[in-house]
């Protein structure tokens, strides 16, 4: 145990396996890379644990046993100390005064009270311990505590919604375990997050949700590619009928019992309103399902505030928000409720194991000239689209012949010139959806062996049989982009063969420091890149293994 | 003593027992200075205002509660010790008889109390510096462990605090050797620089605020006394750097035990090493907050209420914020130094601060007493490290000095605690490359240290930073820019970013420059170029800066002095004897000097200086020859007590009184003959 309050785990240690189990509950896995995994201790994860039942006890008990040294007194004091301090403020129902803040000890109460933020969402003031909510103010309210540091156990319950019956075809598919515990995880736990890699199946966590729920649902989802395919799965895996589900996006406005809206359409702006929030009210919903939760834009989160009665659950691959967040989802959508690394869910079989591979070109040296001459601005996108990309691209697409292949860039003219050099279509954001959805189809059919794209397929597009990723250009250094990324050719196949994902990188310019921030997430979970020089493979010194 | 019944406290103290009188001074140390003359200006001082405060702050809470009750009793008449002693325990219970009565004895050997048992009178200055004691605690507070821990726990506990401790002394100062802070005006560290050497050091405010007040209370860092000065690692810091852990641990320790700060107590407004926070009552305090762990038994514990509660029943009136808080720090420093380990003191440590109370000849011997005991607490170093292709490196323990001062400069650390995390980065390489190393020794090194292969990616960032590091050189002396390439230079005169440095092509591979060079290096690494310095001759000029020493100041001179010495208490006593049998007696105004001189040959003042040393250590008297103000040399018999500072206090046959003499003005020494010291 480490001063800034890190564990390092020794992965070859006879009794890992063991800790792993037991520091999980309260330790956030940070990185898992070949020998030695990290994993910190954080107010927001000590309170996970705390909502999930076990006590500072527990845990100190657990890190003085597998430490190898002697932890600092000062570690364990802190330790028991944050933990304690969830639960003193509970938002509950009382019998009379109906949503109220209740103090185990009523000068944490003084204190909330006297802070700024905290005064203006309370009411009166029924006793020393107890003070009354405005309903409203709820998330708000919640949100403000964990600020302060006092995180308050919502007891309050939900509202049981609209019931509307859903279940699943059982006789046709079983759940993966570790679904059905992740489900079930999340309805113990009232509301939450599901943390699960891409291509295992989150899909169907919120399906057995549903099914647990037994109530109207509303699912937001990152775009209406996504939303599409949340309609097919549910209409596979249960038992609603095309009938019950309704699309909110764009081009449809259904509200059916359940409804798959877009965070594009819910936050789109009019006159300084949201207009299509109000899906939120249009129904008595039971269970809101938020997919790619790290991606949830802000007015969604305000929104969230104020339905905080209604049982919410959170699916993504990785809790890493690129704005830190990570406090908002805690109060407002729940705590962790499920969580499983990448490494794991692949030895089990359900996901594909990757070869990770950077391939780096050279610029030519007029073309290091323009670079060094480009303005700051104009240099990634002089470096991530370097014609250099396009031949070792070609070659690499030559070396999978039996394979199907994604080429995913940023640089729509980098990707039409792709598409023209290896005679594939191209989806943009600028592809119609039908259109969208019909090459898809082609792809997965194996008609077209080798598609483009650009970042809108970065999330939820279900292409199973992807085996390969060229990644020419991304999003800067955006981590979670890379996960995704990966996460579209992880889908196990039907022949069991492993998947590549090769990221091609510009030698000596900003193209290869990005890609260095870009990889480190997935180095951190486990996957390990290597790097082969563009020369190498043009030479024919390497082969796909 | 078949005496009347004494009239004043005068009177008592001139019938008590020499030894009684040497008692007295013993624990009223401030009536020696300077020595009173005779029992009736003793007297005079002992009920003094200041000189009783200063009694009553060293008496506990049961002898001011008996005080306190004793000058109730005989605010009009005298009181009998009976009387005292059972209207004190009345409040407390029949149990606190006895310890009543063993305190009344102490105040009357105080000479706060006077008289015969039957009839006691406080002195009474006393009475309104004691008319607010509240009545005691009973029974007293007693030391109770406050968890009872294994001993071997403790120790290796405590070891590993210890060797954190030295490395990050080793660190900081590793850290300040190449880049020392200025010494601000007021003499501390600048508040920015504290906030740096916290954050390189992970740390937090108390704990980097410990490591460098304690660095510098060693002599390991100090004030270089340049124009602008900086506070630098000294000559000092190499020596100890060169000795075993547990002597530069036992340094360290004994540098802080006299240290007269609270070296934890800071926060980020706290301006570290500045004299402005010195109180000299810390040492003495935060000894008594260690000595209370020591009396502690083996393995236990004591918590700082513990500890508050048993010193406000001590010492009822130091109680304090001083107090307060030198307890809260003593306790976090010695867990952070590796003197308690899990809150009890260690072996190491007990032995420790039991040779720093003994005489200084056994200190050697104890010194490596405390070695063995701390050596055999620490678990063996770990000189191997696991490398990742996430680009960590990761000692999964205590580093050895070695592989930890290397890692340090080819990765930077990322978190630490028994085991350190660094990360390895282009800028920690280039730094690397900078200090000299090439990439097949970076590569040498790091294959040798690490116990699992060296990941891929690990490799190529090497070999890419390292064929990048230096293409581009910078001339220091003519403010040049050259480079084989003429591309990059064209790149560098069209780059915007570099305009201000006033570039302008001299040759197809050489741009001069109206910037120095240390800024044209900063601007065009900003700019993403990757420049060496280059030195005259044309070879790239290694630019890691040579680390800087100053000289050490010289050691203050050890002050374990006791408390009172004997020879000063002896010597004090004759003297008041004799002054107050000439004052009682009064005897002739003339001094009758020696009867028989001895020819005393005239010494160098160096031989004189041995003499006089020789005759303390061995307690003998001996003659001095001394020019008076007037020029004329007596002969006299004196019984040397102190030496110091050039002055030497001696007892006067003649007079019969403790007195000054300067040594630059005595003309010689000689020693007695056996008669003449039996006379």
């Amino acid at each position: 145990m480490q001063s800034d309050k890190t564990l390092l785990l020794e992965v070859d240690h006879a009794q890992a396996t063991e800790c792993r189990k037991a520091i999980a509950p309260f330790a956030e896995l940070e990185r898992a890379p070949e020998h030695i995994h990290t994993y910190r201790l954080t107010p927001l994860g000590l309170w996970n644990a705390r909502a999930a039942g076990h006590d500072a006890e527990q845990v100190i008990d657990t890190l003085l046993r597998y430490s190898r040294y002697p932890v600092p007194h000062a570690l364990l004091v802190d330790v028991a100390e944050t933990m304690a301090r969830y639960g003193r403020l509970q938002v509950s129902n009382h019998p009379v005064h109906g949503l109220v803040l209740q103090a185990i000890d009523p000068s944490v109460l003084e204190e909330v009270l006297r802070s700024k933020k905290v005064a203006p969402l309370l009411g009166a003031r029924v006793d020393d311990s107890t003070v009354i909510v405005h309903p409203s103010e709820r998330g708000h309210l919640k949100q403000a505590l964990v600020k302060l540091g006092w995180p308050a156990e919502d007891v309050a319950g939900y509202v049981d919604g609209e019931r509307h019956a859903i279940g699943l075809q059982a006789e046709l598919w079983q759940p993966r375990p570790y679904q059905t515990e992740a489900a079930e995880g999340f309805w113990h736990g009232g509301s939450g997050v599901v943390v699960l890699p891409c291509g295992a199946g989150k899909t169907i966590v919120g399906a057995a949700a549903m099914a647990l729920a037994q109530a109207t649902t509303l699912i937001l989802v990152t775009n209406t590619v996504a939303a599409r395919q949340w309609r097919d799965e549910l209409l596979r895996r249960t038992t609603l009928t095309a009938d019950e589900i309704g699309e909110y996006s764009g081009a449809k406005k259904e509200i059916r019992p359940v409804t798959i809206a877009t965070y594009q359409v819910m936050t789109t702006k009019r006159q300084g309103i949201y207009p299509h929030l109000e899906v939120f009210d249009s129904r008595d919903w039971g269970l809101i399902i938020y997919d790619e939760v790290h991606l949830l834009p802000a007015p969604i989160f305000r929104f969230t505030a104020d339905i905080q009665s209604r049982r919410r659950l959170g699916l993504t691959a990785t809790l890493v928000r690129e704005d830190g967040r990570e406090g908002d989802v805690f109060s407002l959508i729940g705590p962790k409720r499920y969580d499983a690394p990448w490494k794991d869910i692949e030895a089990q079989g359900y996901i594909a194991p990757a070869d990770c591979i950077e391939v780096r070109v050279t610029l030519p040296d007029s073309d290091r000239m323009t670079y060094a001459m480009a303005e700051p601005e104009d240099r990634y996108r002089l470096s991530a689209s370097a014609p250099e990309k396009l031949r070792i691209t070609e070659e690499i697409v030559r070396r999978h012949v039996d394979d199907r292949v994604l080429v995913i860039g940023q640089y729509l003219d980098q990707l039409a010139e792709l598409g023209e050099h290896l005679d594939a279509p191209v989806i943009t954001g600028a592809t119609p959806v039908r259109e969208r959805e019909r090459l898809f189809a082609a792809f997965r059919d194996g008609d077209v062996r080798v598609l483009v794209v650009s970042k809108v397929a970065n999330f939820s597009v279900d292409l199973p049989e992807a085996g390969v990723a060229i990644q020419v250009s991304g999003t800067f250094g955006s981590r979670q982009e890379e996960a995704q990324r990966l996460g579209r050719v992880l889908r196990p196949k039907e022949d069991g063969r492993a998947a590549h994902f090769y990221s091609v990188v510009t030698r000596d310019t900003v193209d290869a420091d990005f890609a260095q921030h870009r990889q480190r997430f997935l180095a951190e979970q486990g996957y390990s890149y290597r790097i082969i020089d563009a020369e190498d493979i043009h030479a024919g010194k390497w082969e796909v293994s | 003593m078949a005496m009347a019944a004494p009239r004043s406290l005068a009177d008592d103290l001139r019938q008590r027992e020499p030894e009684s009188l040497g008692r007295l001074l013993r624990r009223r140390p401030d009536l020696l200075h300077p020595v009173p003359t005779d029992l009736t200006a003793l007297t005079t001082r002992a009920t003094t205002g200041p000189s009783i405060a200063r009694c009553l702050d060293s008496l506990d809470a049961l002898h001011l509660h008996v005080l306190r009750v004793a000058t109730t009793l005989t605010a009009h008449d005298a009181a009998s010790a009976e009387a005292i002693v059972g209207e004190a325990a009345e409040t407390l219970g029949p149990d606190a008889i006895d310890d009543c009565m063993l305190a009344l004895t102490d105040l009357v050997e105080a000479a706060l109390i006077w008289g015969t048992p039957h009839q006691l009178r406080a002195v009474h200055a006393v009475r309104d510096q004691v008319a607010a004691v509240p009545v005691p605690r009973w029974p007293r507070a007693t030391l109770r462990a406050s968890e009872q821990h294994d001993l071997s726990d403790v120790d290796e506990r405590a070891a590993l605090s210890a060797r954190a401790a030295l490395a990050q002394v080793r660190d900081l100062l590793d850290d300040w050797s190449a880049d020392p802070p200025s010494i601000l005006r007021s003499g501390g560290l600048s508040l920015r620089d504290f906030a740096s050497a916290t954050r390189a050091l992970h740390s937090d405010w108390r704990r980097a605020s410990l490591t460098i007040e304690v660095a510098h209370a060693a002599r390991l860092v100090a004030d270089d006394h340049e124009e602008s000065p900086h506070w630098v690692p000294t000559d000092h810091y190499d020596v100890w750097l060169s000795r075993p852990p547990a002597e530069q641990w036992i340094e360290l320790v004994t540098a802080w035990l006299g240290l007269n700060r609270l070296a934890s107590l800071a926060d980020e407004k706290t301006q570290v090493l500045s004299t402005d926070r010195d109180r000299r009552a810390i040492p003495v305090l935060r000894r008594q907050v260690l000595d209370l762990l020591c009396a502690a038994p083996s393995g236990a514990s004591l918590s700082l209420e513990q500890i508050i509660e048993i010193l406000d029943d001590r010492q009822p009136r130091r109680a304090g914020d001083l107090r307060a808080l030198t307890v809260d720090a003593t306790l976090l420093e010695a867990t952070e130094l590796g003197l308690t380990g899990a809150g009890a003191m260690s072996t190491a440590g007990r032995l420790l601060l039991a040779s720093l109370t003994g005489p200084p000849a056994d200190r050697r011997l104890s010194a490596a007493e405390v070695a063995t005991a701390l050596n055999a607490a620490l678990p063996d170093d770990i000189d191997h490290v696991l490398i990742q292709a996430d680009l960590t490196i990761i000692a999964p323990g205590p580093l050895a000095a070695s592989p930890s001062r290397t890692l340090r400069l080819l990765a930077d650390v990322e978190s630490r605690g028994h085991a350190t995390v660094f990360r390895i980065s282009e800028g920690s390489i280039r730094r690397a490359l900078d200090a000299g190393w090439d990439a097949a020794a970076i590569h040498a090194v790091l294959a040798d240290i690490s116990s699992t292969p060296v990941p891929q990616p690990l490799t190529y960032l090497i070999d890419d930073t390292a064929r990048r590091h230096g293409t581009v050189r910078v001339g220091n002396a003519l403010g040049y820019i050259r480079c084989d390439n003429p591309e990059t230079l064209s790149a560098a005169v069209a780059d915007r970013r570099l305009r201000s440095l006033g570039l302008s092509r001299l040759a197809d591979t050489v741009i001069i420059s109206q910037s120095p060079a240390a800024e044209l290096i900063e601007e065009l690494r900003a700019a993403g170029y990757a420049p060496a310095a280059e030195s005259p001759d044309g070879d790239i000029v290694i630019r890691r800066p040579e680390d800087r020493r100053t000289a050490a100041p010289r050691a203050g001179t050890v002050t374990t002095r006791r408390m009172t010495e004997d020879a000063l208490v002896d010597a004090a006593v004759r003297s008041l004897l004799a002054g107050d049998r000439a004052a009682t007696e009064q005897r002739g105004a003339t001094v009758v000097g020696p009867a028989s001189k001895v020819d005393l040959p005239s010494l160098s003042s160096a031989a004189i200086l041995t003499a006089l040393r020789t005759a303390i250590a061995d307690n003998r008297p001996l003659w001095i020859g001394y020019a008076d103000t007037d020029g004329s040399v007596t002969q006299q018999i004196v019984d040397p007590i102190r030496l110091a500072g050039g002055v030497l206090t001696a007892f006067d046959h003649r007079t019969e009184q403790v007195r000054s003499f300067s040594v630059a003005r005595a003309t010689g020494v000689a020693p007695l003959t056996t008669d003449e010291t039996d006379g």
